[in-house]
């Protein structure tokens, strides 16, 4: 049997009027993996994460593909789109708040989402929202669920969101900055509970992030997103060990380590944001490397033996 | 405090000015307790968000605010700008008593301002950046037309959004850059005080330590007085000169943030300090099913 990946996402553009947000971005993501999706503020991680389960705005033109289960979701029917989401796809967005319906309580919201996806009753479906409160460390889950979104607080918020997206037992899981509203010991258990349900469930996660410690941490394979293309996918490993594009290079020299005396360093200039259509690499002006070369075009697809992918011209030698 | 160079450029021709001195900011014996549950989904009971807090916050000072989720540090932070009224306690910006409630003192509405954890609720959603950023420069009658736009592009630009940001809808942003709107919103009214609520959380570090130096030179300029609430320990070590942990409503340790850090006398901020993900998948020490996983790639 051949075994179809859990969603692949092929030469994905993503275009608001003269803003290219996303160009051409692809990659594969299996069951069972953590897939992490790391860049600066405005690389166009949302946007990708939105694009694939069809939740942008109308003002947004989406090119490519996007297979769910060897199934083509990118530009499907609402009523195809509504069933994958939830039961197939479960999201949580960076924007928590605007993800709950602000007049329901919050139990009568995560006891619905359930129902739609499964037959359960009321009581089994406030039993399963209840416990599942209590397991992304909700201290009160019974006050929490008689409880509407503005009494809660913002990390609580943001973990009913998680437990509304967890709750029909998705096979993939868009996780965007979950647990940055979060402190690390909340955060910890809540990506504990993720790579639990990957471990158990055979499910996918797709870790958008800023935070590379989230990404060491938990994630399998990482795509580093700059000016809306894949500027490298790797295993964590390699990624971390021997970055090939100087813009991972940059990035993993920006992190803070607490406790630490090693100053980081921010990467100079600030991050771009694409107007037009994307002639040259796109982190060029920021480059310590960057030479004439870098400016003609966007550079292609380098792809190693074992999958290892980057778009750069000059990539920084492997080391042994 | 900071390691960053002094990116003094950003300030450019600005005109950030010694023209005010800092203020302090006091809250003595705050409590605020909310009504929760119904009768539906059983008994209402009370449950106290801010048990008995007093904080002292020295002029032109940051004071960081750490504490679990649901502890209460927002609520503060909302009691403090009067969008609250407290139980009991009060709140003093100059020795002053701005506690909701009481009369408001003039010029107060400008004198402190909030950066909300939730940009997006706090941004007018049918307002361009520029009219969002220029609202509060008019209302209080800051500055004249022509100077009120060059302002705003100034300080859109100082939180790294580029130019054409300024004729765009804030649902046009990303997360980061909405956080960075609110911020520049904040700083055009020119505010003495200013709440600081998870400002930078949705940043990835570049453009945090860009913000955070913004603060810190704006500060340095015209002694402005920051509540910084923040989970990132790391922001806190950086950027406080001192730190006040809260615990279910109550402060359970303050003093130095450096302290704090290096000899934790609460197992919260102790949990804090070993639970910071280390950024190296050879030390996956935190979760355990990553563990396993990397143990089955050796
Ligand atoms: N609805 C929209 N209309 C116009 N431009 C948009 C819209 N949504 C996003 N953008 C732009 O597209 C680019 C990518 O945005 P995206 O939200 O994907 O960034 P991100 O990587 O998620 O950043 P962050 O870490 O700040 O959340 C940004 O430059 C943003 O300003
Ligand atoms: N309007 C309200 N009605 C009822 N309860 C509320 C209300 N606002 C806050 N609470 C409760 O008060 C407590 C403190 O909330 P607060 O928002 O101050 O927490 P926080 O420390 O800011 O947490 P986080 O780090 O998650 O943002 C929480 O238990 C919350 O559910
Ligand atoms: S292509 Fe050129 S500018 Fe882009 S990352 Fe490589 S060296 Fe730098
Ligand atoms: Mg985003
Ligand atoms: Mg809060």
């Amino acid at each position: 049997m051949i075994d179809t990946p859990l969603l692949e996402v092929n030469d994905l553009s993503v275009r608001f009027g003269s803003v290219a947000a996303v160009s051409s971005v692809s990659f594969t993501v299996r069951s069972g993996e953590v897939f992490g999706v790391v860049g600066e503020s405005g690389a166009g991680k949302s946007a990708t994460a939105k694009a694939i389960i069809g939740l942008l705005p109308q003002s947004a033109r989406v090119e490519g593909s996007v297979r769910f289960r060897g199934e083509e979701i990118r530009g499907a029917s609402d009523a195809t789109l509504r069933k994958v989401r939830g039961a197939g796809i479960g999201y949580v967005f960076q924007d928590a708040l605007t993800a709950l319906d602000p007049v329901r309580k919050i139990g009568v919201q995560l006891i619905e989402s359930l129902q739609i996806h499964k037959d359960v009753s009321r009581k089994e479906a406030a039993k399963v929202a209840e416990d599942l409160l209590g397991e992304v460390q909700i201290k009160d889950p019974a006050r929490c669920m008689s409880s509407f979104p503005h009494q809660l607080s913002g990390g609580m918020r943001q973990r009913v969101v998680i437990a509304a997206a967890l709750i029909a037992d998705p096979a993939l899981i868009i996780a965007d900055e979950v647990t940055s509203a979060l402190d690390v010991t909340v955060q910890r258990r809540v990506l504990d509970l993720l790579l639990k349900v990957c471990a158990d469930r055979g499910a996918a996660v797709i870790m958008i992030t800023h935070d590379l410690g989230v990404v060491a941490q938990t994630c399998d394979r990482v795509a580093v997103l700059y000016g809306g293309i894949v500027a490298e996918e790797a295993d964590v490993f390699d990624l971390f060990d021997a970055p090939r594009h100087p813009y991972t290079k940059a990035l993993l020299q920006s992190m803070p380590r607490i406790g630490e005396d090693v100053p980081f360093v921010p990467i100079p200039g600030s991050a771009i944001q694409v107007v037009g259509k994307l002639h040259s690499c796109p982190f060029a002006g920021r480059c310590s490397y960057a030479t004439q070369e870098c400016l003609v075009d966007v550079p292609p697809v380098t792809t190693e033996e074992d999958g290892r992918q980057y778009r750069c011209v000059h990539a920084l030698e492997p080391v042994s | 405090m900071s390691e960053n160079p002094p990116r003094t450029e950003l300030m450019g021709s600005s005109e950030f000015t010694n023209h005010h001195l800092g203020r302090t900011l006091e809250v003595r014996n705050l409590v605020k307790s909310f009504k929760v549950g119904s009768e539906s989904f059983g008994k209402a009971e009370r449950i106290k968000a801010v048990d008995d807090v007093s904080l002292f916050v020295p002029a032109g000072t940051t004071m960081g605010l750490v504490g679990e989720s649901g502890s209460g540090k927002s609520t503060i932070a909302r009691l403090i700008c009067r969008l609250l009224e407290p139980d009991s306690g009060q709140v003093l910006v100059d020795g002053d008593e701005v506690t909701a409630g009481t009369k408001i003192p003039k010029g107060y509405a400008r004198k402190v301002q909030i950066v909300f954890q939730d940009p997006t609720a706090s941004l007018n959603p049918r307002w361009k950046v520029r009219r969002l950023v220029a609202e509060g420069i008019r209302v209080h009658g800051l500055r004249s037309r022509s100077e009120t736009k060059e302002r705003v592009a100034e300080l859109v630009s100082l939180v790294g959004l580029p130019e054409h940001a300024l004729d765009r809808y804030p649902h046009e942003f990303s997360g980061g850059q909405r956080q960075r709107i609110a911020i520049a919103r904040a700083l055009a009214v020119e505010p003495e005080v200013l709440v600081l609520d998870e400002p930078v959380s949705a940043l990835d570090v570049s453009v945090q330590a860009q913000i955070l130096v913004l603060l810190q030179e704006l500060q340095a300029a015209s002694g402005l007085t920051y509540l910084l609430i923040a989970h990132d320990l790391a922001v806190v070590e950086r950027f406080c000169d001192e730190v006040a942990v809260i615990e279910s409503g109550r402060i359970v340790e303050a003093g130095d943030p450096e302290i704090i850090h290096s000899r934790p006398e609460h197992p919260y901020t102790k949990a804090l300090v070993e639970a910071h993900p280390v950024p190296d998948p050879h030390e996956r020490t935190m979760y355990v099913h990553a563990q396993d996983k990397a143990e089955v790639a050796e």
